[in-house]
């Protein structure tokens, strides 16, 4: 669904409950892609947190209202970026369990989710830049272009990562 | 190409199909709803934000701009603090802040009869000094809470420490800076403000022989600004080979030429400028190895020291020159960072550098001090001093972690110094005779969601050794260099800038937004797509549209695409917006300014180049008086009595294709007696193509000897030969001439007088170059004229241009 403007023109005057319908519009996407690029459920909350409170203070600064989405995954992007620089060793793997619900040990379930293991684990194995970029491409469907914008970074960059990656990717994947 | 893309395709697709299966389902946990993050927003205990910010900004919509415009038109007065009271009609909302504020104020200053600005000026601006003291820090400990807000923000781009550039200096396209400039800030020289009076600079004192003394082309009158050069009649100080391996200082007796001694460099220091003040010579530089500091990182086990950093400063060696064979170092003042600028009035020397911040605040292990800039004054002190917490400033508006750091010196009383550091500044400073400003550029890196940049200023009041901060304040755009700043005579300040702005604001909205559904639809499809298909089996045409790239748009239907606009804005005293002109000359960029009185000149360029009169004697209401287009372009412009403009730039001509290259270069005369109608009136075209001069981009070069009428400009020219005809590419240039040019130029007429050389009867300008006879700089004194390259000083008669003198340096 498409934000609405009204929406945000009222979120930038102030109003909260309008700017929480904004929010929870992004909310799982923004959650989501946090989670990806940070790998757990814990530091996932406290960046989406985070972005939260930074938006609702600078939405009124937000001059073109139809970009409320870019902005806000901007800042998100911003936030992660920050984290990740700060430390240098850095357990680069995805938490199973904060993407997985119910990790059985049934059979068939079992043949599925290690499926899901092993391509979780080919993400884990990204860069920090090229997971976030994999996701908003694979995943949220945003273009390049829109990417570049989003994590600030020149758009041949984007497109040139995006590529190796999903070569990567997908050669982790088929020889499991 | 193709096998590429369509690769891409097909493993975005096997991709995406598998983590759509995994995103589905993931848990998005309760505690990241909107009621529960503002339960946490509300209980979490933050620091208080040390400042609100206040509401500067401007809109740009164009919409916006042209109501502002009519506005403006239609003859609304704002209240201008202390001066006349006028109608406040319903202004656009974004207007209001700056209304009220101006409002507020002028309210304030009626209930309190006593302390009008009008009955004393002194008063409302001591007020403010005081109330801008409180911007100061109480302690270390606000200091490294404020750098904790700064690096915490959220902010797409970082501004980076300062790269050793020669600031105030135009991007020069020789040395590898930016081509012709389209208005970086840390490109300057050009023009010269003139307050009130035309003819600025230059004049030089007299000379105990009687006649005229050099002194460096300068922006304000009686500020004088560092140059590699300086002379005071007797004894001619010059800095070659700056920055190069081998610089060099040496003292010249201005009469026969000799060398009275050199000054030693050491290794560490490399000089960038001299001043020359009342029997002492300060020679700027910038140093390494200043202090030490550890250097810490994160670790998964906690904070371990990686290693240790130097910090670079700036100095000042203040040597005493009463006898110029035995220059003797008594002093240094050396402030962290990297040089910015500098200026000397009477006996003090002030200096301007941006210390960069590198000590991660959220790290205890970085003590207090280290995040703080030191300064060391050896007629003082040993080593390096952090400079106290009071010291440092925190404006209201803080998006920079790093500082600018401005002292005052008084070069023959040890005893008479003060710094002061802010936070934020930039790289271009203006100085009048009473404030200095700092500007900086700060570009918010949504350049694609949000308005493009915004010049920052600071301003400090200057008085001797007494520095204050009065005031911070911004203007949206870049400006092209010091020149684009100036003071008017109510204490105002003009200021010249060049923004960016979609160029269909709506198109650049539409694209968004079909953007935005193609991508929900693209999810929506990936979202219901059946389990598993055999990767064969993808549809071509599945393919095509699924990631469209749109870089292979081109320029004109990119809805992205952007225009620069011009405009000037006329501040007050407090930086508080007075008045603008918006919207000039839309599609160009500034490439020279200079104020007159109260009008501004502007010259913009695309093909052709429009010189542009701006009346600024009603600050709330600039008007566009006339304008003049000529091919080529200014990029100086320097007065030459009261009606008349020298511009100095280059021809142009527009090729084949519709594009428009440079030719050699040209001095014009415009007379600008009527300004809503400026004319030019002579035109001295020197080489072709290829053809250069220090003096476009370093006002520095160009020199004025008034009282002579005599204009000389250092210049490197190639001449045309072979072909004229046909096609450009059959036409060949080859180099024909380096030295400095000397005209003699009055307000009607600009008449060639002749041209000197260090390197005649070399035709091989490689062979000039190792040799280092480029000519930098001409100095004039009394009857004599001197050339200084390098390798070499030269001197010469200005009446017949015969060789006198010449030293090997």
């Amino acid at each position: 669904m498409n934000i609405d403007l009204q929406t945000v023109a009222s979120a930038k005057a102030g109003s909260s409950e309008s700017f929480s319908l904004l929010y929870e519009q992004v909310q799982d996407e923004l959650y989501k892609y946090a989670l990806y690029t940070l790998g757990n459920a814990h530091d996932a909350e406290d960046a989406v947190a985070d972005t939260f409170v930074e938006a609702w203070r600078g939405i009124s600064n937000l001059r073109d209202e139809a970009a409320f989405k870019a902005w806000i995954f901007r800042i998100l992007s911003v936030r992660m970026k920050r984290k990740i620089a700060d430390l240098i060793k850095r357990k680069n793997t995805l938490n199973i369990e904060d993407f997985v619900s119910d990790f059985t040990a049934d059979t068939d379930i079992e043949r599925e989710t290690s499926d899901k293991v092993i391509v979780l684990g080919a993400l884990g194995k990204l860069s920090n830049q090229e997971r976030m970029i994999v996701v908003l491409s694979a995943i949220q469907g945003y273009t390049t272009r829109e990417i570049s914008e989003m994590l600030g970074c020149p758009h041949g960059t984007v497109s040139s990562k995006l590529h190796r990656a999903l070569i990567k990717m997908r050669k982790m994947i088929e020889m499991g | 190409m193709t096998d590429f893309y369509e690769q891409d395709q097909e493993n975005l697709n096997f991709i995406s199909e598998k983590l759509q299966q995994i995103d589905r389902e993931i848990p998005v946990p309760e505690s990241v709803t909107a009621s529960r993050l503002i339960q946490r927003m509300e209980n979490d205990e933050k620091s208080p934000r040390l400042r609100v910010v206040r509401p500067r900004t401007w809109q740009r919509a164009a919409g916006y701009a042209a109501a502002f415009l009519l506005l403006l038109g239609g003859g609304l007065y704002w209240t201008v603090i202390g001066h006349q009271m006028g109608k406040q009609a319903p202004a656009p909302q974004e207007l209001m802040s700056s209304a009220a504020t101006a409002c507020d104020s002028a309210m304030m200053l009626e209930s309190a009869p006593a302390a009008t600005a009008e009955d004393d000026p002194g008063a409302e601006l001591l007020e403010h000094i005081e109330a801008m003291r409180s911007y100061y820090a109480s302690d270390y400990a606000q200091v490294r809470e404020t750098l904790k807000l700064v690096i915490d923000a959220p902010r797409a781009w970082e501004p980076e420490p300062m790269e050793e550039e020669v600031a105030n200096e135009k991007s020069d396209p020789m040395t590898g800076g930016v081509g012709v400039d389209t208005g970086f800030e840390s490109g300057a020289a050009n023009g010269m403000t003139a307050d009130s009076h035309p003819d600025a600079g230059g004049d030089g004192e007299r000379a105990p022989g009687g006649g005229d003394v050099y002194s460096t082309n300068v922006q304000t009158q009686d500020v004088d600004e560092a140059d590699i050069v300086k002379t005071d009649g007797e004894y001619i100080y010059y800095l070659s080979n700056q920055g190069s391996e081998e610089p060099q200082i040496s003292i010249l007796a201005a009469d026969d030429l000799t060398l009275a001694s050199t000054i030693s460099i050491q290794p560490d220091v490399i000089p960038i400028d001299l001043f020359l003040a009342d029997g002492k010579l300060a020679v700027l530089s910038n140093t390494y190895n200043f202090t030490e500091l550890p250097r810490y990182a994160l670790y998964t086990d906690g904070v371990k020291q990686v290693g240790t950093r130097t910090t670079s400063a700036v100095s000042v060696d203040v040597y005493d020159i009463s006898d110029p064979a035995n220059p003797v170092n008594e002093r240094t003042f050396e402030q962290q960072g990297d040089y910015v600028s500098s200026r000397l009035v009477d006996d003090v020397v002030y200096l301007v550098s941006r210390s960069a911040n590198t000590c991660n605040p959220h790290y205890e292990e970085y003590d207090d001090a280290m995040l703080v800039p030191s300064v060391l004054d050896t007629a003082v002190d040993q080593t390096p001093r952090t400079m106290a917490a009071s010291d440092i400033c925190i404006p209201a508006e803080v998006t920079d972690s790093n500082y600018t750091v401005l002292s005052a010196v008084r070069l023959d009383d040890p005893d008479d110094s003060t710094t002061k550091a802010v936070l934020g500044g930039g790289n271009t400073v203006y100085m009048s005779t009473d404030n200095l400003y700092v500007a900086g550029y700060r570009y918010d890196g949504d350049n694609y969601l949000m308005e493009a940049g915004e010049t920052t200023l600071l301003k400090f009041s200057v008085d001797g050794t007494d520095i204050d901060l009065i005031a911070q304040g911004s203007v949206p755009g870049r400006i092209d260099g010091q020149f684009a700043l100036d003071e008017g005579e109510t204490g105002e300040l003009r200021i010249a800038t060049t923004t960016e702005r979609y160029a269909d604001p709506e198109a650049a909205r539409k694209a968004r937004e079909e953007n935005e559904r193609l991508r929900e639809e693209r999810k929506r499809a990936r979202m219901a797509a059946p389990a598993k298909p055999d990767i064969e089996e993808v549809a071509e045409e599945d393919i095509a549209e699924v990631n469209p790239d749109t870089s292979s748009i081109s320029p004109e239907d990119d809805p992205y695409r952007t225009v620069t606009d011009n405009n000037i804005y006329v501040l007050d005293e407090y930086l508080e917006h007075l008045g603008s002109l918006m919207g000039l000359a839309p599609e160009e960029s500034i490439y020279s300014v200079r104020y007159i009185g109260d009008i501004a000149y502007l010259v913009t360029f695309e093909q052709v180049d429009p010189l542009f009169a701006i009346d600024l004697s009603d600050p709330a209401n600039p008007v566009l008086l006339g304008q003049l287009k000529v091919p080529g372009f200014s990029e100086y412009l320097h007065p030459i009595g009261e009606n008349t403009l020298l511009g100095f730039g280059y021809e142009t001509a527009v090729t084949e294709d519709g594009g428009v290259t440079t030719q050699g270069l040209k001095l014009s005369l415009f007379d600008v007696s009527d300004p809503t109608n400026p004319r030019e009136t002579e035109v001295y075209r020197l080489g072709d193509q290829g053809s250069y001069s220090p003096a476009l981009y370093d006002h520095r070069a160009f020199l004025h000897y008034s009282s002579k009428d005599i204009i000389g400009i250092p210049v490197t020219l190639y001449e045309q030969f072979g072909n004229n005809s046909g096609d450009r590419w059959s036409r060949n240039y080859k180099f024909a001439f380096d030295g400095l040019y000397l005209f003699r130029v009055t307000e009607e007429s600009i008449k060639f007088v002749g041209h000197l050389s260090q390197s005649d009867g070399i035709t091989d300008e490689g062979e000039i170059y190792r040799q280092n006879l480029n000519i930098r700089r001409g100095v004039y004194i009394g009857d004599r004229i001197y050339l200084f390259s390098d390798a070499r000083a030269s001197m010469y008669s200005l009446d017949t241009l015969e060789l006198l003198e010449e030293t090997d340096l």
